[in-house]
């Protein structure tokens, strides 16, 4: 009973901050969902014309608009949880006065917030795409949801520890944007792992991230299949982080909730 | 009811380390309106935050049977940068409070005006503290926890308090912080007095007030 009524508060707290979230973040401005929709749309045109301009043609399938896409969507799911969840636990500490809400609670609001939008906006522009008469067949939804829920796992788990490191010390959210911009050109946003050289192979298959990117491009196409990607190696990476993550936010929520 | 068991509470500051509770077990008197004393620095807010919830002790247990609110302050809960309707919003979906009706009393009894639809972080400390109070009367509570904010704002808002209180004096009870000792003499059945490492009860809230004053004459 105790259990029960605990978890109905526990809901009514993850869906009063979701919608709370979801408002000040595509409610509030003029231009709303636009700019969801806008970003990848950037990342997309940018590459497409970079691409062609090299008179180079997609690594995989047809399309370099849908190899870009099946690569941004992924980065921006993890890229965005870890940046909204570090920054998320400082910037709703007053909501932390209610003594119901728990920083779990705005990390798993985060999570179903960053889930459906990018979801959203996937099937959109997949939706886009078979309309310009490119066509989609998905290889493998399973391996496509498999490597998401890794993706939001790790993006959990570095945001945690990055709120947790915040607290202490302020300064460092820029530190971070530093070291992670590398990142971006590291996890296989415009590339597969067979592409890299064999150097590059060694030093990147360290990258969780990469191995991530392969595995959901596994699940994408059925024309590839990815000779990197090393299932037991991603999980544990993926879950010693998140338990990391998990256990920084433990020790320091009672700092948290400091005024 | 509330009960604190072994509970110590200490803070890190720039001079060092600033012991608010040290192993204190004490059971909070049920039913009575409570005014806590204290010197500034003392820890009354931070003895609210804990009784709320809002705060976890060092170590020790805190046992909280009822509905309490959450502390109604200054700094409280509200998010600064949404505006008031928003916040009110929030309170009502964690508190499962019905929204419309909510809305209709608080905008009735903050007097807010249209204000109501600006960010917190534009508020005057008299206009956040009209709508915590507001926000916390209609959703219902058996004990209220006031940080400071009773006894500001106009006379006539101040008689508002004071009915809106009355009128639920049957079911809750208050616990309150106050720098005016008036406020706590028209409020307080019982003081609290936190002398920085213990609490102590005192039924006679006048002579609490005496020993708070000789106190806090030492200290400064």
């Amino acid at each position: 009973m105790e259990l029960l009524n605990a978890l109905s508060v526990q809901g009514r707290v993850i869906s009063a901050l979701t919608l709370r979230e979801t408002r000040s973040r595509y409610g509030n401005r003029k231009l709303g969902f636009f700019w969801a929709l806008f970003e990848p749309f950037a990342h997309v045109s940018v590459f497409i014309a970079i691409f062609s301009g090299l008179g180079r043609s997609a690594p995989i399938g047809d399309s370099i608009g849908v190899f870009i896409l099946t690569g941004i969507m992924p980065w921006l799911l993890f890229n965005n949880l870890v940046s909204t969840i570090m920054n998320g636990l400082g910037a709703n500490k007053a909501l932390l006065g209610y003594p119901q809400v728990m920083p779990m609670d705005i990390v798993i609001s985060r999570v179903l917030i960053e889930f459906s939008s990018i979801t959203i906006v996937f099937i959109l522009f997949i939706g886009f795409a078979i309309f310009l008469g490119i066509s989609i067949k998905i290889d493998n939804f399973i391996q496509l949801l498999s490597a998401t829920a890794l993706f939001i796992i790790l993006g959990m788990g570095i945001g945690l520890i990055n709120a947790a490191i915040l607290i202490s010390t302020p300064s460092y959210s820029n530190i971070y944007s530093a070291i992670s911009r590398p990142l971006y050109f590291a996890s296989g946003v415009f590339f597969t792992a067979d592409f890299l050289s064999p150097g590059a192979y060694q030093i990147l298959s360290y990258n969780p991230l990469l191995h991530m990117m392969d595995w959901f491009r596994s699940g994408f196409y059925p024309s590839f299949n990815s000779t990197l990607y090393d299932v037991k190696y991603t999980l544990i990476v993926t879950f010693v982080v998140f338990f990391i993550g998990l256990l920084a936010e433990r020790l320091t929520s009672k700092k948290a909730r400091q005024i | 009811m509330i009960e604190f068991r072994n509970v110590t509470k200490a803070y890190k500051t720039k001079n060092g380390k600033n012991t608010i509770l040290n192993n204190v077990s004490f059971t909070f008197p049920e039913k009575k309106n409570i005014g806590v004393l204290g010197v500034n620095g003392a820890g009354k807010s931070t003895l609210l935050r804990l009784i709320a919830g809002s705060e976890f002790p060092d170590s020790g247990k805190i046992i909280r049977k009822g509905r309490y609110s959450w502390p109604l302050g200054f700094s409280g809960s509200f998010h600064p940068a949404l505006s008031g309707i928003e916040n009110l919003r929030f309170a009502c979906r964690i508190y499962n409070a019905d929204i419309k009706k909510v809305t209709e009393y608080v905008k009735d009894f903050s007097e807010l005006g249209d204000y109501i639809n600006e960010p917190i972080q534009t508020y005057s400390s008299g206009m956040r503290s009209r709508l915590a109070f507001a926000l916390s009367m209609a959703i219902d509570f058996e004990v209220y926890l006031v940080d400071e904010i009773m006894g500001v704002g106009d006379q006539g808002f101040q008689k508002k308090c004071r009915d809106a209180f009355d009128e639920k004096r049957e079911r809750s009870s208050i616990i309150m912080v106050s720098h005016s000792m008036k406020t706590i003499k028209d409020y307080s059945d019982v003081a609290l007095l936190l002398t920085g490492k213990e609490l102590q009860i005192h039924k006679d809230v006048d002579k609490a007030i005496a020993y708070y004053n000789e106190l806090s004459g030492i200290k400064t």
